[in-house]
């Protein structure tokens, strides 16, 4: 170590409290002891740079980047060589500024010796590949190799040669220089002694690889090491499919995958690998030659394809609880196959019923290598399989293929019927006691999910629909009796017969646009619940459901619940971030801003941190994915949409004054407000929108398409902020120029030119938003969230923003604006009120009346009373936003100058009148008829009917009031602060 | 139907529906990724017939060679609840002990809630025996103990390893 006369451990003792403090979260704290020991007369040199080193790290971590990077350069104007210290900076400079690493460590090593010398190479070879600087790494490592002679730091730069080929953009230059030199200095160690370790081969298979070698990849990928006994690790395996399906080597392939699915024959991967070498080889026309030396022959025909499916049948247990589901669903793969292959290929016959050609090509093309019908072999299938949960899932991979969906379906429910009696006996009897209860649920939920996968709910009467859901309701209601003895922290038996229910009611509401249906469908999953608490699916059905009638709190508690943190912000946290603002809930969409933006902070601290692991440790083909995933993370849709919600928050919500606002604006997320199409094209949607388990078979492809137009869409409205912030920032900014600058011309053309600006890109964003195919497309309630433009365009707050910035362009037109010694505003208000032309008071009037409609329409509920319903509760938070808009524009014009009077005066009253009613108007029905025959048919539902119609008493409805309540408050003081600040502007 | 493979940074994000049920922990990026960059052998996957993650496993090898304390250690072993009860677990075991021998390990071993009887019984099973009860090793509203369960490899012909402890120890006498 650097330092060895003793004083390293007196600094580390008088340092270690500021660093504690740090780690604490006391960052004043951290920098007032920090301060007190640089105060003190003993001026001892580690301990002086420690404390300006901890000082600017609890800078840096209270926010404070410039003080920070100032304090700490007091220290980085010398060379340093203490050790100490230097891990200090590394500690300062690994967030704030890791190309500064290097810097340090170069001198360090310039003027250091001996093993001192040794580890700062170590460290800055690290500190290279901390920034990705992969020339200057390779350089490093081999600087290294060639003072310590260890084969670890070669390693190094061999990969760092791998590492500029794979980044590379010049592709000729990987493949020319890059990798021939990496394989080179590979070769040149294998020659000093051979691979020692699984991930020095490993490293050689990358780059043979890489360099299209794969037939001397494939034997790289056999050599033993001495690490590893017997057999090659499953990586390798895997490894060697990869390069066999890669390199076309079919019959090797096949050999390979036999002899994998003889050990196990459960590999639907595999199985799918062979069957595709198998026709490849026959496609080929492929024969073993008279000097074959495979231990394994390939299958090169149908015959013996068919053949070895069979031996696996017998082999792997044709019969008993755990027989391989494998063979059998291969059997249908094969038929199936064989099938698609031959379609469209029918022989079109010469006309002599009796040519031999006609008759073996006819004979050729119906060959039945499995004789059994779809049907039939679909049957077995569920025969032998149906009382496990996976079931659904694996025939629907051959379903389409069945002769006759209905009459499997049919048989199906026959073979329930017949053989464990009836479902309902079961339970209520008790009869059959020796089934395990999961198995019978199992083969039940399976018939019921082929049903609905099939479409035979898909096209039934709105009464058959709700009668089939009152069924499955029934059957899971049942089945608790079954699972009784289930711990809480296990799902019960029939669950998935409540959620299958609870998808047809969401079919149904979305049948009749009526969104009280909603109600009933939170009552029957809250109820399930209980005896289930912990069932995912049901708690994130729910978590949408209450976003969708407007109630956030509720849907925030059931996340919690989720335990939903760290990756899961990026894939699932879309679920709170994409509702939170939109539902008026303005301090908890902070609050999930900032703990989501701290996940991302500290991944990318983790990230680059794994990646040193990984070289320590010389795992190299772990490194380029740790790469990949750092950068995936940071081009998250999610950080970047979360982030910049946080700053519309900051400039639009919580600023209290148009320098305040001002002050916001300086500090976009991205450096500046307004977002380049290439940064946003950069963007990675990594939301799991696939969350909810879906039984519809049509539902997948549906699903992709919503997950493309969301994406998609919600990049075109980080746009939309971002050009409607940008406004906002030039117009404040250039209005307070206003009063020092004396050249106000300047100022309005700058004005001019923003307003300009605005106008054509956001004409462009409505036009492509319009365009757009998801645009107006209902979503499924299952897939990415609604996009807000829906509420945007029909509010017609687009049209709202273009019209005022064209009566604002208008107004300060150079032809008719003589600016002489009056103030920007003085020349405005002149025009605005003596001199305004026909056009511009047109336009007055309608934004006015765009405004009073939008008022109207989402708070008036029936003739002249004002109610609320959640539903309105995002137009109500644009609304808001708007006006908060047209606040900062100043109020110039005199028919919207009212407009936040009446947000205000409307949200009291909406307030008021909320306090005051009993939830009346939330009754939940369907209609009367529906209702009463679904009473009448099930009683199972007259308990669900009655709850609806006690809802007032229940958690669940006071939860959705209070959460209610906490919108409308909020939307309230955020526009009574802003209407403060326009009380403060004077024209 | 299940498909082993390695498990690799992008499955994280596409593991909830495993991560979903209330016994899986999700922990930090740094902790899979350490897990990968040291130990990616011992880090696998399920897929089902569809491609979606049925499960997985993460795990490790350490100990001391000469104190016949190197073994191999389940850290998370989790299956989505719709892919239970067919032998996931198992395979994913199954696959990890297979790891372990050929890294001339002595035993593998594994925590788990005492409450959480079906894993127990699962691990029973699988020939895994209670060789000793951790006080107090899962820290929450209320503390719960854990089983150190084990099973020996081949390198322990005469089972040495799995001789159970009679008196239960504290975390400290576990962790490394």
């Amino acid at each position: 170590m650097a330092n060895k006369s003793g004083n390293s451990d007196i600094t580390e003792r008088k340092i270690r409290p500021v660093y504690e403090a740090i780690d604490n979260g006391n960052y004043k704290k951290a920098v007032q002891m920090a301060e007190k020991l640089l105060s003190s007369k003993q001026k001892q040199p580690q301990l002086m740079q420690m404390a300006h080193v901890a000082k600017g790290v609890a800078l840096f971590r209270s926010g404070k980047l410039s003080d920070a990077l100032e304090e700490v350069s007091q220290v980085t104007t010398e060379v340093i060589v203490d050790e100490m210290v230097i891990q200090g900076l590394i500690v300062f400079y690994k967030d704030a500024k890791p190309d500064e690493i290097p810097k340090i460590l170069e001198k360090a090593v310039a003027v250091s010796k001996g093993s001192e010398r040794l580890e700062f190479m170590n460290k800055l070879f690290l500190a290279y590949a901390r920034t990705e600087d992969y020339k200057k790494q390779q350089q490093a490592a081999m600087n290294l190799y060639r003072s310590d002679g260890k084969r670890s730091t070669y390693w190094w730069a061999v990969f760092s040669n791998v590492l500029q080929a794979y980044y590379s953009t010049d592709k000729n230059l990987s493949k020319k220089m890059f990798l021939p030199l990496a394989e080179k200095m590979m070769q040149k160690m294998i020659g000093d002694g051979g691979l020692h370790t699984e991930a020095e081969i490993l490293l050689y298979v990358m780059i043979l690889r890489m360099s299209d070698k794969i037939s001397e990849a494939l034997k790289v990928v056999h050599c033993q090491v001495p690490e590893i006994e017997g057999d090659l690790l499953i990586h390798r395996d895997f490894l060697k499919i990869e390069m066999l399906q890669e390199a076309n080597s079919h019959a090797e392939l096949n050999s390979c995958l036999k002899a994998y699915l003889r050990k196990r024959c459960d590999d639907w991967r595999n199985f799918n690998l062979y069957l595709d070498s198998v026709f490849n080889l026959i496609d080929m026309e492929w024969k073993p030659k008279d000097n074959n030396e495979a231990e394994i022959m390939p299958d090169y025909t149908i015959d013996m394809a068919t053949e070895f499916i069979c031996s696996l049948l017998e082999n792997g247990g044709s019969s008993g609880a755990n027989c391989s589901r494998g063979p059998y669903l291969a059997q249908m793969e094969i038929k199936k196959r064989h099938k698609m292959r031959t379609q469209g290929k029918e022989v079109q016959s010469c006309g002599n019923a009796e040519c031999n050609i006609c008759l073996v090509l006819m004979l050729h093309t119906q060959t039945m290598y499995i004789p059994e019908t779809f049907n039939t072999l679909l049957k077995e299938y569920f025969a032998r399989f149906g009382n496990k949960g996976c079931c659904f899932q694996e025939m629907t991979l051959h379903f389409d293929q069945a002769e006759s969906q209905e009459e499997l379906i049919s048989s199906l429910e026959e073979t329930l019927r017949a053989n464990e009696s009836s479902y309902i006996d079961l339970i209520i009897d008790g009869k059959n006691s020796d089934l395990k209860p999961s198995h019978v649920c199992n083969r039940f939920i399976c018939v019921a999910t082929l049903k609905n996968y099939a479409g035979c709910y898909r096209n039934l009467s709105f009464n058959e629909k709700l009668k089939t859901a009152q069924q499955l309701i029934g059957y899971h209601g049942k089945g608790l009796s079954l699972g009784k003895e289930l711990k809480s922290s296990e799902l019960q038996y029939t669950d998935d017969f409540c959620v299958l229910a609870c998808h047809l009611l969401l079919d149904l509401s979305k049948d009749t646009d009526d969104g009280n249906d909603i109600w009933h469908i939170i009552l029957v999953l809250e109820s399930a619940l209980k005896a289930s608490p912990h069932n995912p699916q049901m708690r994130i059905i729910l978590i949408i459901l209450y976003c969708k009638i407007g109630a956030f709190e509720p849907a925030h508690k059931i996340f919690n619940n989720l335990s939903i943190k760290y990756i899961q912000h990026d894939t699932l946290g879309y679920l709170m971030t994409s509702n939170a603002h939109r539902l008026g809930h303005f301090k908890t969409a902070r609050s999930i801003y900032e703990a989501e933006e701290k996940f991302f902070l500290v991944s990318r601290r983790e990230c680059v941190d794994q990646k040193l692991q990984a070289y320590k440790y010389g795992n190299f083909t772990k490194i380029t994915e740790f790469i990949d995933f750092e950068k995936r993370l940071q081009n998250s849709l999610q950080l970047w949409t979360m982030k910049y919600y946080k700053f519309y928050l900051d400039v639009i919500h919580k600023s209290s004054s148009c320098d305040e606002a001002l002050s916001f604006l300086k500090y976009p997320p991205n450096g500046d407000i307004l977002l380049s199409e290439n940064f946003l094209n950069q963007l990675i949607d990594g939301r799991d929108v696939r969350i909810i388990r879906l039984w519809d078979k049509l539902e997948p492809n549906r699903l992709q398409s919503e997950a493309d137009w969301s994406m998609q869409l919600e990049i075109l409205h980080l746009k939309y902020l971002s050009v409607n912030l940008q406004l906002l920032g030039d117009v404040i900014e250039l209005s307070q120029k206003v009063s020092n600058d004396s050249d106000a011309q300047s100022v309005v053309s700058h004005l001019r030119t923003s307003l300009t600006n605005f106008i054509d890109e956001s004409k462009t964003l409505y036009q492509r938003v319009v365009d757009h195919p998801g645009f107006k497309c209902l979503w499924r309630w299952h897939g990415p969230p609604q996009t807000r433009w829906n509420s945007i365009i029909d509010g017609g707050l687009d049209r709202l923003l273009l019209d005022i910035a064209s009566v604002l362009l208008k107004l300060i037109c150079p032809s008719k604006v003589v600016f002489m010694d009056r103030t920007l505003i003085e020349d405005l208000n002149f025009f605005l009120y003596k001199e305004t032309n026909e056009n511009v008071g047109v336009e007055i009037s309608k934004i006015g009346q765009t405004f009073a409609d939008g008022l109207q329409r989402y708070n008036l509920c029936n003739e002249n009373a004002k109610c609320f319903n959640g539903h309105n509760l995002e137009p109500n938070v644009l609304l808001v936003e708007l006006a908060i808009d047209l606040e900062n524009f100043k109020l110039l014009i005199t028919s919207v100058q009212s407009a936040c009077d009446d947000v205000v005066q409307n949200l009291v009253t909406i307030k008021d009148n909320f306090l005051v009613q009993n939830l009346g108007h939330l009754k939940i029905s369907f209609n009367l008829q529906t209702k009463e025959q679904a009473l009448e048919e099930n009683s199972d539902l007259s308990d669900l009917w009655l709850k609806t119609y006690k809802s007032n008493e229940s958690d669940m409805l006071k939860n959705v009031r209070d959460s209610y309540q906490v919108s409308i408050q909020e939307l309230l003081s955020v526009a009574k602060l802003k209407h403060n600040i326009a009380k403060t502007l004077s024209l | 139907m299940a498909s082993l493979r390695p498990f690799t940074c992008n499955d994280l994000f596409k593991f909830n529906s495993v991560n979903l049920d209330s016994l899986t922990e999700t922990y930090s990026i740094s902790f899979y990724l350490q897990y990968l960059a040291r130990w990616p052998e011992y880090f696998l996957a399920v897929e089902s017939c569809t491609g979606e993650i049925m499960g997985y496993i993460m795990g490790k090898s350490e100990g001391s060679v000469e104190a016949k304390e190197w073994h191999g250690h389940v850290t998370a072993l989790s299956v989505r609840p719709e892919s239970r009860r067919i032998g996931i677990a198992a395979l994913l075991m199954d696959e990890l002990e297979k790891i372990s021998d050929k890294q001339k390990c002595f035993f593998v071993d594994l925590f788990v809630r005492v409450s959480n009887v079906t894993a127990v019984n699962m691990y029973l099973s699988l020939g895994y025996i209670v060789y000793r009860t951790v006080l107090e090793y899962y820290i929450g509203d209320d503390n719960e103990n854990a089983y150190d369960m084990r099973k020996a490899c081949s390198r322990d012909k005469e089972k040495k390893s799995m001789i159970p402890q009679k008196e239960p120890v504290w975390p400290d006498a576990v962790l490394p």
